[in-house]
């Protein structure tokens, strides 16, 4: 599933380990969801919808995969 | 407990330290277990171990900063189901080399093939049981 969280994250001027402190998650996680190598559980995807102050058809657009 | 007051990058330096931390614990734990082994202490080498197991426990539930999380959890789960699936296929041809070995007069199977194959279904009558367990309680 393609995401933006990375636009939205450098529109934010956050480090992964900002977002990643955030949202209560490791920096890795953040990373391997940015490189679209990780699909966040609901729970965390609400997280970062909530911090960013979108909707999480937003943030994830599960049309743009492959 | 809440760590929302630090930086990411202070927030990043504290997982690396009691991530190392943990690691360090389970070393000395593991490392002395052996050493005091080796010297013929195994008494004092499991005393050591088991200091070093609650205290990377101790670590983990300890601190306040996320040292694992939900994409751990997933790699876990992947890793788990990996072996899982190894262990069935060797399983597999295990079994069927114990039967074409059992048939033939001249040939003895080894004990510890025997063992090894009895471990690996061993392996999954408990995973049978825990998977029943928990489909139970969801």
């Amino acid at each position: 599933m393609r995401n933006h969280v990375r636009e939205r994250r450098g529109e934010a001027d956050l480090s992964q380990a900002d977002l990643a402190a955030a949202v209560g998650v490791t920096r890795q996680t953040i990373n391997a969801i940015e490189r679209d190598r990780y699909d966040p559980s609901i729970e965390l995807a609400f997280k970062l919808a909530d911090f960013f102050d979108c909707r999480i058809e937003d943030l994830f657009d599960p049309e743009l995969d492959g | 407990m809440s760590d929302r007051g630090s930086t990411g990058t202070g927030r990043l330096a504290k997982v690396r330290r009691y991530r190392r931390l943990m690691y360090a614990c389970i070393g000395v734990g593991v490392g002395g277990f052996i050493v005091a082994a080796e010297f013929d202490y195994p008494l004092a080498g499991l005393v050591v171990y088991w200091a070093g197991i609650l205290g990377s426990l101790a670590v983990w539930k300890g601190t306040s900063v996320t040292l694992y999380d939900e994409r751990d959890l997933d790699l876990e789960r992947r890793a788990s189901l990996l072996t899982l699936q190894i262990a069935g296929v060797v399983g597999l041809l295990a079994m069927t080399t114990h039967v074409v070995v059992d048939q033939m007069p001249s040939v003895d199977v080894p004990e510890e093939f025997v063992g090894g194959f009895l471990t690996i279904s061993a392996l999954f009558i408990v995973y049978g049981v825990v998977y029943t367990a928990i489909r139970y309680r969801r």
